[in-house]
């Protein structure tokens, strides 16, 4: 009862909603994908390359890319942008009093974690960050202020996190959320604790990669957080 | 039909809108139902039905991929959440009234399966979806009330002994629990097919639950459905 490995050319035909002979012209035309062969020369496609001839055709007939930019970027050839680029910084500066300012001892408590913490404001941007998200951003902590936290979020997930991370705030334990950081990519569960700190609501939000392993070795947390503090002084 | 009567109302005051094209009409869809105009949504709904002849592709190339431009929008702050909302309840009403295609070979008679959502999940359309295309197929669907608590789930599916059981999740609250629900599920023999937003974003999350498959959309579900009945 283990999951289904190999497909035959009409169940894929089935899946994708197009026919076994338009699959065979796409591969023979675009090398849109090569599936495996059974000894007696049939077809035999995977979830991955399921998955790929759904982008593909997501691509052009959602996205409407021509067929040929289809299958680049379902390859990764080519990038082509789905939303309005990220990295959208506003005007949240610190103010005065806040956890951001500098050499309180939060900052040292929120450095010496392994985990990535971030403090946002009302409308989910920036307002200080340990050592840790800003090194797997790979940018100077100052460089993260005013930034919104969804921009390091996944594409697919970034509706989602706009109204978690949104005020009002609420308290959130294991929420998940897929991020793309350069030095942190993949799967995080956020604990989130809404505060009120000189007037304003704030949300202290806190990432444990579960990516790998949902009980992350002592070992790894403790070298994650020495290469951050080696890394990305702020 | 409650679609034909908006139509027809909206007919008398406003060009209806039509399609004609190759491609699904995704876009106008996403309009439609971000207008929250049950009646051009379900024209555009229809067209589309006729040219494929089928429901499920329906929910696959056109609802699916209007559902996935909707939340674009949103993330890009082109719509509220009012909006989003409204596109729901849209869809909500849709989904249900387009008129069945059963399939030209069947699953065998008295094949049934059991749906379900983890507990708390607001996202139930894309689950209905699922269960109409099953139903298609010949499937007997059961859909299980989505209070129903994961621990109690074992327990229903011994009585029942489904040929396949189906979960759904937008969001994971807690994936060790989901986990321990399929793992007992699977204990009993019994596959378990997943899918929701929540697997769609992340590839491996359905082997990480031990899951017996994924279906990122309804037209796929069913066919691995129809497989994981069959082994």
């Amino acid at each position: 009862m283990s999951a289904p490995a190999e497909f035959t050319i009409g169940e894929v035909a089935s899946m994708i909603g197009f026919s076994p002979h338009t699959i065979r012209a796409w591969e023979r035309r675009h090398k849109i994908l090569e599936p495996h062969r059974t000894p007696s020369g049939q077809r035999r496609y995977s979830l991955d390359d399921i998955e790929l001839l759904r982008e593909v055709i997501n691509g052009v007939v959602v996205r409407g890319l021509t067929l040929k930019i289809a299958v680049r970027a379902a390859h990764g050839a080519v990038s082509v942008p789905l939303a309005e680029d990220t990295a959208v910084r506003s005007e949240a500066a610190p103010v005065e009093g806040t956890p951001a300012d500098d050499g309180v001892p939060w900052r040292a408590v929120a450095d010496f974690m392994p985990h990535l913490i971030a403090v946002l404001d009302g409308e989910g941007c920036i307002v200080d960050a340990n050592v840790v998200l800003a090194s797997a951003a790979g940018r100077l902590r100052e460089q993260l202020r005013g930034v919104r936290f969804v921009d390091f979020a996944d594409p697919y997930d970034r509706a989602k996190a706009v109204a978690a991370f949104r005020a009002p705030f609420h308290r959130r334990r294991g929420w998940e959320l897929n991020l793309r950081l350069p030095g942190a990519c993949g799967l995080f569960a956020f604990d989130c604790l809404p505060i009120r700190f000189a007037e304003r609501q704030l949300l202290i939000v806190v990432g444990h990669d579960v990516s790998a392993s949902t009980a992350p070795s002592d070992d790894r947390e403790l070298s994650m957080t020495e290469r951050a503090a080696g890394t990305a002084a702020g | 039909m409650i679609i034909g009567e908006v139509a027809l109302v909206r007919g008398a005051v406003a060009p209806r809108l039509s399609w004609r094209g190759r491609r699904p009409p995704v876009r106008q869809f996403a309009e439609a139902m971000l207008g929250g105009d049950t009646g051009e949504a379900g024209d555009l709904a229809n067209q589309f039905l006729a040219r494929v002849g089928s429901r499920v592709a329906v929910f696959a190339d056109l609802v699916q991929p209007a559902q996935h431009e909707i939340g674009d929008l949103w993330y890009r702050g082109q719509i509220s959440i009012g909006d989003e909302h409204r596109a729901a309840r849209v869809l909500d009403r849709l989904v249900g009234l387009l008129p069945a295609t059963p399939s030209r070979s069947p699953v065998p008679p008295g094949t049934r399966c059991l749906l379900t959502l983890m507990p708390g999940e607001q996202h139930t359309v894309g689950l209905w979806m699922f269960a109409l295309a099953l139903e298609d197929e010949g499937w007997e669907v059961e859909l299980m009330d989505h209070d129903s608590e994961p621990e109690d789930l074992p327990t229903l599916v011994e009585r029942v002994r489904p040929r396949l059981v189906g979960l759904s999740a937008g969001y994971l609250p807690s994936v060790t629990r989901m986990a321990q629900t399929v793992a007992a599920i699977r204990g009993l023999s019994i596959p378990v097919l997943v899918g929701g937003a929540a697997f769609n974003r992340t590839g491996d999350l359905w082997r990480r639950i031990g899951a017996s498959a994924h279906g990122p959309d309804p037209r796929i579900g069913a066919v691995l459905a129809r497989r994981l009945a069959r082994s």
